[in-house]
């Protein structure tokens, strides 16, 4: 007998939810695993607003990674810096509006950003002259994000059970669930 | 109509709520791959795989509570179509992505009533079962609905589809809510719940969701029932086929 998976007639030519240019907005994820003393980030997701981007984010990136808490960011919201681009020596001592800022660091090439904490700035080259000077020694760190807290969209604390709980007790999730048969060797 | 049984009445319950998860989940994977989005196609595959999971739990349960010498695979793979007791509604073909939403909608709205209440079974294993899978409930209803809003309150397209959607599956809603002699028996044992407890909360549920997502309440349809009995839609004996073939084409094959 054969049966095929259905056609789903229209699916290709339908544009549900998206932005104007046809491409949903991207957002970057940072999960704080279980044990884990920070967050961390798990690369991207795309979403049309920030509740798909959550649970398309616990989705992509809880299945094999245990973790207690979820972030997403708009991918616009956060300004970038690396070792190769000058930075304004100083801080910015226009006292006018600050707000507070959240920054991630690359520790070195390679590693994941982490979330070093929160700074008060006036503006994103400010929070990175500031995250700098505060999060980084001088042996340390080639790359800072910083975006506004206020960007970070962080999954209720509430719904941590539901979010997060399903993945703990679920070993075939994982590919050392399964035997491998001698003849195939090493994978 | 006659009633499906076996040798002892719970394992009948229980099977009866693995099927419903065992046919979502098979729905659900034949989904894979075919999603309009790379993230929603994890997602699918995830909620697959957490039904599959209870699909699992229920039934080896079954299979124990049972004795006959049947494991879970056995109930999975070599019961014929009409002997599976699952609800009309979660064997429904995916026509379109609304339907495939607005289906997991429905059965979610009645799944997390449904756990919250065997959470409190007479029966600890059930409890237990049904204690991890009101999570993932929550969960799944948190992810359909967010679409079943998007979809109603997005393009003039997507409205159309999911209200139909809603009017194509509205008539297999009531059978969720339909209880006969074995419900009553399980439900007067402390060990399963009476269906039709479960529908006040769930028209709850949906109807806030309809209103969110700018669509209509379907018009009062005939109920159709069946499945617990074992008489399905043309639907099923077609996915089975699917499901079960490496297993009736070689018997006991393992990998």
């Amino acid at each position: 007998m054969s049966y095929s998976v259905p056609k789903i007639a229209g699916e290709s030519d339908t544009i549900v939810g998206r932005t104007e240019d046809h491409l949903w907005a991207r957002w970057e994820v940072f999960v704080r695993p279980r044990g884990g003393v920070t967050h961390v980030y798990s690369e991207s997701v795309h979403a049309p607003d920030a509740e798909t981007a959550l649970l398309n984010a616990r989705d992509t990136y809880l299945r094999r990674v245990e973790g207690v808490s979820l972030w997403v960011i708009p991918s616009g919201a956060i300004s970038r810096w690396d070792e190769h681009q000058a930075l304004p020596e100083s801080r910015s001592e226009e006292g006018s509006a600050r707000r507070l800022w959240e920054a991630f660091i690359r520790h070195r090439r390679g590693a994941q950003f982490l979330h070093a904490g929160s700074i008060v700035a006036a503006d994103a080259v400010d929070a990175i002259v500031r995250a700098r000077d505060a999060f980084l020694t001088k042996t340390d760190g080639v790359a800072i994000w910083v975006a506004p807290s206020e960007a970070i969209v962080a999954a209720d604390p509430d719904e941590a059970e539901m979010l997060f709980e399903p993945f703990a007790d679920k070993g075939y999730r994982q590919a050392t669930y399964y035997d491998i048969p001698e003849e195939v060797g090493y994978m | 109509m006659d009633t499906i049984t076996t040798s002892r009445p719970l394992a009948t319950y229980l099977i009866r709520h693995g099927d419903d998860n065992l046919v979502l989940a098979q729905r659900l994977a034949e989904y894979i791959s075919w999603a309009p989005e790379l993230e929603e196609d994890l997602a699918i595959a995830n909620i697959a795989l957490d039904h599959l999971g209870v699909a699992h739990h229920l039934l080896a349960y079954a299979a124990s509570v049972e004795g006959d010498g049947r494991d879970a695979d056995a109930l999975a793979f070599l019961r014929s179509e009409r002997e599976f007791t699952n609800l009309l509604l979660v064997e429904r073909p995916n026509d379109d992505f609304a339907v495939i939403m607005v289906r997991q909608f429905l059965f979610d709205a009645y799944q997390v009533p449904l756990w919250e209440a065997l959470a409190g079974s007479a029966d600890t294993t059930l409890a237990g079962i049904a204690a991890k899978a009101v999570k993932e409930a929550r969960y799944h209803l948190r992810h359909s609905r967010n679409w079943v809003v998007t979809l109603g309150d997005g393009t003039e397209e997507s409205h159309r589809r999911t209200q139909h959607a809603f009017d194509e599956l509205w008539r297999f809603t009531g059978e969720m809510f339909v209880g006969d002699a074995l419900d009553t028996d399980m439900a007067a044992a402390g060990i399963g719940v009476d269906p039709a407890s479960l529908e006040a909360p769930w028209r709850r549920t949906v109807l806030e969701a309809i209103a969110d997502a700018t669509l209509s309440e379907p018009e009062d349809t005939t109920v159709r029932v069946g499945g617990r009995s074992g008489f399905h839609t043309e639907a099923l004996g077609h996915m089975l086929g699917e499901m079960q073939w490496l297993q009736r084409a070689y018997p006991g094959l393992e990998w």
